[in-house]
C-alpha cells in the first residue's frame, strides 16, 4: 500500500511538473514552489478510563484510541509519512500566446483532506478551472455496535442475542446487557465491535468563464460532490418517545450516507461604469443512493405484536432538486443616484415514493381503519409531490445628492410558498401502533418576509461618518403560532478617525418586534384534563422581543508598526414584555418576597444575553521582530421558564392522578406552582500570543500559544412552593407540586473544554530556490461533557429514585442510583468512574447506543519540509 | 399555503413606489455640483471624469514616462493579474496604464516627482478620500461580485478597496498567520492577508468563535468567510451570497432542503434559530445544548416540559434527537413526530 502511495505521489508530481518542461517559455521567471517532506504525529487519546487500548472482550475490532480517528483529525487527515504540504505554480505565456497562463495548486496532496486547483486561461479573456476537494468528518472513535450492514441501509443483529434478550425479564435485562451481577464479564454490549462513524465529501468543480469583451461575461459551472460514510443516528421503536424497561425499544445506528450532489450554474453578465446586468440559472440536485434504513429490533426475534415490532424502518433524506433563476442589475438613475436590484424565483421539488407506515405486520388499522399498515394502499398518495416556490427580490437605491451624505433605501422581499398537497395520514409512531390511529394532516409551512431599510451616512471628515437609519421587517406565516409580526428598528453607527492613526467604530441597534396574535392563545383541544396548548407559551423566534445590540472598536495604528485595538459588544434579547401577545400581569405563582424569580409574562425564553470584549495587539518591536497578542472574553446567558404539565391519568399512577375536584377538564397539575426556570450560561476565554522573527530575509521563525477555554452550565430550579403543596396527599390539590423525583429541576454538571496549541515554525532560506521548513505543533484538547463523556452502549443501568437505604427499588444488577433522596431538591451521586457525571435512564433500559464520544487528546506534530522554488 | 397574506403584501413594487418617487424627487431637488472642500463621495460622473478624460486631455504622459523613474513598481505590477490584463488593454481606460488608476501625471512629471503631485494615491497616507480611491477601482470592477458594492455595509462604513487588496506587489503572509489558519485554495491574488485573518482584523469576535470545539472546517482550510459571505456587498442579509440564511446553509447541506412531508417550521425558516455557524461549545454547532435548545420552544405540555434530572435520556448523548432524529424534516408517512 505504501508503495502504491509513493508511486501515486510521483505520478502526481510528474503531472504537476509537466507544464514546466513543455509549456514554459520564459526561463528566467519564477514559476512557483513546492513544499514537501515528512510528517510525523504522535500523542494520546485519553479521558475514557473504561476504554483501554486493545480492549476487545471477544470482539473483532478492538478499541484503538488513535489520533487518526480522534477529534484531532475531525476534519483533516494527519498521518505519518511523506507529505506534500503545498504546491503552487504558474506558467505565463503558454501555448505561444502572450497572455495565456496555466496555474496549478494543491494542498495536502494524496491525503483525505487534499485539494487541487488547476486553471488555464487568458488574462481578461477566459478561464477554465478545475477544482477537487476532499473533506473528511470523523464523528467518534469510541462508537461500537453489534449491528452489521447486510445490504445498503439494512442493519442486522445476531439472532441468538435477539432471542436471549426477548427471553429476558426486566429484572435481569440490565445485568445481561451490561455484564454485571450474575452475568459479570459476559455482558452483551461489551462484545460490540468498534467502528468509526465518519463521512468524506469529495467534490469536483469545473468552471468556464469567458469575456467576449471587457464588459461582457459568460460563465458555466458544474459541481459534483460525493458524500459517503456513516454518522450516528438515534431511533426509537415505540409510539411514545420514551423506552421503558418493559416496552419500547431504541437503537442508535450508523446512518448510511451515500449522496451525490450536483450543481449546474450558467449565466451571463454585462457591465460598464454606469450599469450592469446579470442573468443566471442555478440548478441543485441531490441524489441519495441509500434512501431507506431498515434494522432488526435487537430485543425481539419472534411474536410480533402491535406494540412490539421486529424491525424498524426509517426514511432517510429523499432526493430533491432546487432550481433558481437569478436576474440582477444596477444602473445610475441620475448622476447622483444608483439603483440596484435582483429578482430570483426558485422552484424546489421532491417526489420520492412513500414507504408504508410500518414494517410491523401486526398493525392493520391504517388508512380507512381496516387496512394493513405495511401496505402502500393504506396511504393517501404514492408520493408527496412536494413543491415550494421561493421568490427573492431586492431593490436598493443609493443617492449622494446631498452634500457629504449618502442615503440608502432598500427593500427586500422573500416569499417562501409551500404548494405541497395536504393529505390525511394515520401514522404508526415508531413502527408500533395503538388500537386507534389518529388521522393527521401534513401542514405545509409558508412564510413571507419583507424588509425596508432607510439609512443615511454623513461623511463629516476623512474616514469618519455617522449613520442613522430605520429598518422594518414584516413577517407573515402560515401554519405557525404568530401569523403576522412587525419589527421596527433604529440603527446608528459612528466611525471617527481624528487622526490617521486612530479609528473608533461604534454601532447601536434597537429593535422592537411585535406579533399580532398567537394561535395557541385559543386552546381548543383537551387532553387528559390539560389543554394541549399552553396559554402564553411563546416560541422565541416569533415572540414579542426587544433587541439591543451595541458594538465598539477602537484601534490605534502607528506607522504600521503598532496596532492596538480593543473591542466589545453586547446583544440583548428581552422577551419578557408585559401585555401585547404576552400576559399583562405576572404569571408567577409566588409573588412578593416569597418569589424566587422576577415577574414573568410568558413561558419560553425570557432573556438571551451575550457580552464580549477583547484586546488585540500587533507590535513590530524591531524590523526583524513582530509580536502579537489577543484576548477575548465572552459571556452567554439564556433564561427560560417552563411549566411542567402532565395530562391526567385515569389510573392515578401517572401525571397528576385523578382529578377529584370536579369535572375532568379542571386542568390537574396545570398550575403555576409547577413552573420551573432554567438558565444556560457559558463563559469563554480565548488567549493567544506569539512572535514572528525575520533575520536578514534568510531566517523566519514564529512561535505562538493559544488557549480557548470554555465553561458551560445549565442551572434549573423550581419556582413554586413545594412545602405548601406537597406531592403526596392530598392528590386532588389543584396546585399540587410535581417537580420532584424524575421531574425535579436540578443543575447539570459543568461542561468544560479547553484547547491548547503551541506551535514553532522555522524557515531558513538556504539558497534562492531552497528553503527548509520545520514545524512543531502541540495540541491538547481537554473535554468534559456530561452528555457524551460517559456514553457507553448501555445507559439504562442505573437505578431509579431510591426511597430507602439501601435502595429498595433499584434496577437489579445496577449499583449507581441517580438520586439519593426523594426530596424536591435531590442530590445526585457522582459516579466514581466519571466524577460529577451521573447519567443513565431506566427508561432507556431497552435502548442500545453506540457509545459515541470524542475523548480528549494531546498530539505532537512534527513536520520537516523543503520548499523548492522553480 | 400562504392564505393569510394579502395580495398587497406580495407587491413589493407597490410598496417601493413611494420611496422611489420621493428619492427621485429629493435627488432632483438637491442636485448641485459637489463642494470642493468636502469629503463627499464622488458621483458617477465624477468617477468617469477622474479616470477617463477625453482623448484631447494633454495631461496624460503615458506609462513609459512613469517607468523612467518607477521601474521597480512597474516590474512588480506587470506580474500581477491586473498588470497582465493591462498589458493587453481591452478598453481605453486599461490603455492608460499607470494613469488609469493614478490619474494624469503631467503635474507630477513637471514637478520633478513628489508624492503630493500624484493626483490619485491609495492607502492611509493618501490625500484622496476613500470614496475617491474606491471610485477608481469601480471604473472596471463594476460587475460580478461587485455589483452591489454601493451602499453595502463595508462601503458605507468607509472601507477602502486597498484596506484589503494590495494591487501592485506580491503579499508576504506572516508565518504566524499561515501557521494559525488554513484557507481553501483560491486563484484570488493580491489580498493583504489570507482569509480568515484578513476579515478577523475587524471582526474580532469571530476569531474567538472560530476557536470553538464545535466548528465547521474553517481552521482546517475547507471553508472560509467568503464561502458564505460576499464582502463586496449583496442585497441579502448579512452580506450572504444566497438570498437567506437557509439557502446559504442548504447549498451544501442539500439533504435538509426538502420539501418534506412533515416539516419543522423553525428549521425551514431559519437554521440560525438553533445553530451558530461560526462555532459553539455545544454539539452540532447548537446555540444551546439539548434538551434546552428544544425546551426553548416546546413549553406547552407533556414530556418536553419535564425539567428532568441528569439521569434522563433527554439529557445525554443526542438529547431529544435520541428519538426525534428526523428533526430537520421527515418524508416518512409515520414521521409526524420526527421519529422516522
Amino acid at each position: 500500500m505504501k508503495k502504491v502511495h509513493r508511486l501515486a505521489t510521483l505520478a502526481v508530481f510528474a503531472v504537476l511538473l509537466l507544464p514546466a518542461g513543455v509549456l514554459a517559455q520564459d526561463k528566467t521567471e519564477e514559476h512557483g514552489s513546492i513544499d514537501f517532506g515528512l510528517r510525523y504525529a504522535w500523542g494520546d487519546v485519553y479521558g475514557r478510563p473504561d476504554l483501554q487500548t486493545g480492549q476487545c472482550l471477544g470482539c473483532g475490532s478492538p478499541f484503538d484510541p488513535a489520533l487518526k480517528t480522534s477529534k484531532f483529525n475531525e476534519y483533516r487527515d494527519v498521518r505519518n509519512g511523506f507529505y506534500v504540504r503545498r504546491f503552487d505554480a504558474k506558467w505565463e505565456h503558454v501555448l505561444n500566446s502572450k497572455n495565456n497562463y496555466v496555474s496549478l495548486k494543491s494542498q495536502r496532496t494524496l491525503y483525505r483532506d487534499q485539494s487541487y486547483l488547476a486553471t488555464f486561461g487568458e488574462y481578461g479573456k477566459f478561464k477554465l478551472q478545475f477544482r477537487y476537494d476532499e473533506i473528511p468528518h470523523i464523528y467518534s472513535d469510541t462508537a461500537r455496535t453489534l449491528f452489521t450492514e447486510t445490504a445498503p441501509g439494512v442493519w442486522g443483529f445476531p439472532a441468538a442475542i435477539r432471542s436471549a434478550l426477548q427471553a429476558s425479564t426486566p429484572s435481569n435485562l440490565p445485568s445481561l446487557l451490561a455484564g454485571t451481577g450474575a452475568n459479570a464479564g459476559q455482558g452483551i454490549v461489551t462484545d460490540f465491535d468498534f467502528i468509526t462513524p465518519s463521512i468524506i465529501r469529495k467534490a469536483g468543480t469545473a468552471l468556464f468563464s469567458y469575456n467576449p469583451t471587457a464588459k461582457w461575461n459568460l460563465n458555466l459551472l458544474f459541481w459534483r460532490e460525493s458524500e459517503r460514510g456513516t454518522r450516528p443516528l438515534g431511533l426509537i421503536m415505540n409510539p411514545s418517545p420514551s423506552a421503558s424497561a418493559t416496552a419500547g425499544y431504541g437503537v442508535e445506528l450508523p446512518e448510511p450516507i451515500n449522496y451525490f450532489n450536483n450543481r449546474l450554474q450558467f449565466g451571463t453578465e454585462y457591465g460598464n461604469r454606469s450599469r450592469a446586468i446579470q442573468i443566471a440559472y442555478i440548478g441543485s440536485f441531490l441524489q441519495n443512493n441509500t434512501g431507506v434504513l431498515t434494522w432488526d429490533n435487537p430485543f425481539r426475534l419472534t411474536n410480533e405484536t402491535v406494540g412490539n415490532p421486529l424491525t424498524g424502518r426509517m426514511d432517510l433524506y429523499p432526493d430533491n432538486k432546487a432550481q433558481y433563476l437569478s436576474f440582477a442589475g444596477a444602473t445610475n438613475v441620475t448622476k447622483y443616484m444608483r439603483l440596484m436590484g435582483s429578482v430570483s424565483p426558485g422552484w424546489l421539488r421532491q417526489n420520492d415514493a412513500f414507504l408504508p407506515y410500518t414494517t410491523n405486520t401486526a398493525n392493520v388499522t391504517c388508512g380507512d381503519g381496516t387496512q394493513a399498515c405495511t401496505s402502500l394502499s393504506s396511504l393517501p398518495a404514492a408520493s408527496l409531490g412536494g413543491s415550494k416556490q421561493t421568490l427573492a427580490m431586492n431593490f436598493t437605491l443609493v443617492t449622494t445628492a446631498w452634500k457629504s451624505v449618502e442615503a440608502k433605501a432598500a427593500y427586500r422581499h422573500y416569499d417562501y410558498t409551500n404548494n405541497t398537497p395536504v393529505h390525511t395520514f394515520t401514522p404508526v409512531e415508531g413502527d408500533a401502533g395503538g388500537p386507534v390511529l389518529t388521522p393527521t394532516d401534513n401542514t405545509p409551512f409558508s412564510f413571507n418576509r419583507k424588509n425596508l431599510e432607510l439609512t443615511g451616512n454623513w461623511f463629516f471628515a476623512k474616514r469618519s461618518s455617522f449613520k442613522l437609519g430605520y429598518e422594518a421587517e414584516w413577517m407573515d406565516r402560515s401554519q405557525r403560532d404568530a401569523s403576522h409580526s412587525l419589527e421596527n428598528s433604529i440603527v446608528s453607527a459612528l466611525d471617527y478617525s481624528p487622526t490617521k492613526n486612530w479609528l473608533l467604530r461604534l454601532s447601536y441597534r434597537h429593535s422592537d418586534r411585535k406579533p399580532d396574535l398567537y394561535l395557541d392563545d385559543v386552546s381548543e383541544e383537551i387532553s387528559g384534563g390539560i389543554p394541549v396548548d399552553s396559554p402564553f407559551a411563546r416560541r422565541f423566534d416569533e415572540a414579542a422581543r426587544l433587541r439591543d445590540r451595541a458594538d465598539g472598536l477602537i484601534q490605534y495604528n502607528a506607522t504600521d508598526k503598532l496596532t492596538v485595538s480593543a473591542f466589545g459588544g453586547t446583544l440583548q434579547d428581552n422577551y419578557n414584555q408585559p401585555g401585547g401577545s404576552n400576559n399583562a400581569t405576572p404569571l408567577n405563582f409566588l409573588t412578593g418576597t416569597t418569589a424566587a424569580t422576577n415577574p414573568y409574562y410568558l413561558y419560553g425564553v425570557l432573556k438571551d444575553l451575550s457580552y464580549n470584549w477583547g484586546l488585540d495587539l500587533d507590535y513590530a518591536v524591531l524590523a526583524q521582530m513582530t509580536v502579537f497578542a489577543e484576548y477575548s472574553h465572552e459571556r452567554y446567558h439564556k433564561r427560560m421558564i417552563t411549566r411542567y404539565r402532565a395530562p391526567e391519568s385515569t389510573s392515578g399512577t401517572g401525571g397528576c392522578g385523578p382529578n377529584t375536584l370536579g369535572t375532568a377538564n379542571q386542568g390537574a397539575c396545570d398550575t403555576a406552582n409547577n413552573d420551573w426556570e432554567s438558565t444556560s450560561r457559558e463563559l469563554v476565554d480565548i488567549t493567544s500570543a506569539g512572535v514572528d522573527f525575520y533575520f536578514g530575509k534568510k531566517v523566519y521563525l514564529t512561535t505562538y500559544y493559544s488557549l480557548s477555554a470554555v465553561k458551560g452550565n445549565v442551572f434549573s430550579r423550581f419556582l413554586g412552593d413545594p412545602l405548601g403543596h406537597p406531592n403526596q396527599p392530598p392528590a386532588d390539590d389543584p396546585d399540587r407540586f410535581m417537580l420532584v423525583g424524575t421531574n425535579a429541576a436540578v443543575d447539570y454538571p459543568e461542561t468544560v473544554n479547553r484547547t491548547h496549541e503551541v506551535a514553532i515554525i522555522f524557515k531558513y532560506k538556504l539558497t534562492a530556490n531552497l528553503t527548509p521548513r520545520f514545524e512543531y505543533r502541540y495540541q491538547q484538547w481537554d473535554n468534559k461533557d456530561y452528555q457524551t463523556s460517559p456514553m457507553t452502549q448501555y445507559m439504562g443501568c442505573v437505578s431509579p429514585i431510591p426511597n430507602a437505604n439501601p435502595p429498595s427499588n433499584s434496577v437489579p444488577g445496577c449499583t449507581t442510583p441517580v438520586l439519593t433522596s426523594n426530596t424536591p431538591t435531590p442530590v445526585a451521586v457522582p459516579s466514581s468512574f466519571y466524577p460529577y457525571f451521573v447519567v443513565g435512564d431506566t427508561s432507556a433500559a431497552r435502548y442500545l447506543f453506540m457509545g459515541t464520544d470524542q475523548p480528549s487528546y494531546k498530539a505532537h506534530t512534527l513536520l520537516a519540509t523543503l520548499e523548492y522554488r522553480f | 399555503m400562504l392564505t393569510k397574506i394579502s395580495r398587497a403584501s406580495r407587491s413589493p413594487l407597490l410598496t417601493l413606489l413611494p420611496f422611489l418617487v420621493s428619492f427621485g424627487v429629493a435627488a432632483g431637488l438637491n442636485a448641485r455640483p459637489p463642494a470642493q472642500d468636502a469629503p463627499k463621495p464622488p458621483t458617477e460622473q465624477e468617477k468617469t471624469k477622474a479616470v477617463a478624460p477625453s482623448a484631447a486631455d494633454g495631461d496624460y504622459v503615458g506609462s513609459e514616462t512613469c517607468i523612467t523613474c518607477h521601474q521597480d513598481q512597474d516590474h512588480r505590477f506587470k506580474n500581477t493579474p491586473m498588470g497582465r490584463v493591462m498589458a493587453h488593454p481591452r478598453t481605453p481606460e486599461e490603455a492608460r496604464g499607470c494613469e488609469a488608476c493614478h490619474a494624469p501625471g503631467r503635474a507630477h512629471v513637471e514637478a520633478g516627482g513628489g508624492k503630493e503631485t500624484i493626483p490619485m494615491r491609495f492607502g492611509k497616507e493618501s490625500k484622496n478620500s476613500v470614496a475617491e480611491q474606491n471610485a477608481v477601482c469601480e471604473t472596471c470592477h463594476t460587475r460580478g461580485t461587485h455589483l452591489f458594492w454601493k451602499g453595502s455595509p463595508h462601503e458605507s462604513r468607509g472601507m477602502a478597496c486597498v484596506d484589503c487588496h494590495q494591487v501592485k506587489q506580491v503579499v508576504n503572509v506572516a508565518l504566524s498567520s499561515e501557521g494559525r489558519y488554513n484557507s481553501p485554495l483560491s486563484d484570488v491574488r493580491g489580498l493583504k492577508k489570507s482569509q480568515p485573518e484578513l476579515c478577523l482584523q475587524c471582526h474580532q469576535m469571530r476569531r474567538a468563535q472560530l476557536q470553538r470545539s464545535s466548528h465547521m472546517p474553517y481552521r482546517e482550510g475547507k471553508v472560509t468567510c467568503t464561502s458564505c459571505h460576499n464582502p463586496h456587498g449583496t442585497p441579502n442579509p448579512k452580506q450572504l451570497i444566497q438570498s437567506t440564511t437557509n439557502e446559504n446553509c442548504l447549498s451544501c447541506h442539500t439533504e435538509r432542503r426538502g420539501p418534506f412531508l412533515w416539516e419543522h417550521p423553525p428549521v425551514m425558516e431559519n437554521c440560525a434559530n438553533c445553530h451558530e455557524p461560526h462555532g459553539t461549545s455545544n454539539p452540532q454547532l447548537l446555540k444551546t445544548r439539548m434538551p434546552r435548545v428544544c425546551d426553548s420552544c416546546h413549553v406547552a405540555t407533556r414530556h418536553p416540559t419535564q425539567a428532568q434530572p441528569l439521569g434522563s435520556i433527554k439529557n445525554f448523548n443526542r438529547g431529544c434527537t435520541n428519538c426525534h432524529s428526523a428533526i430537520h424534516g421527515s418524508n416518512h408517512p409515520s414521521g409526524d413526530k420526527f421519529l422516522r
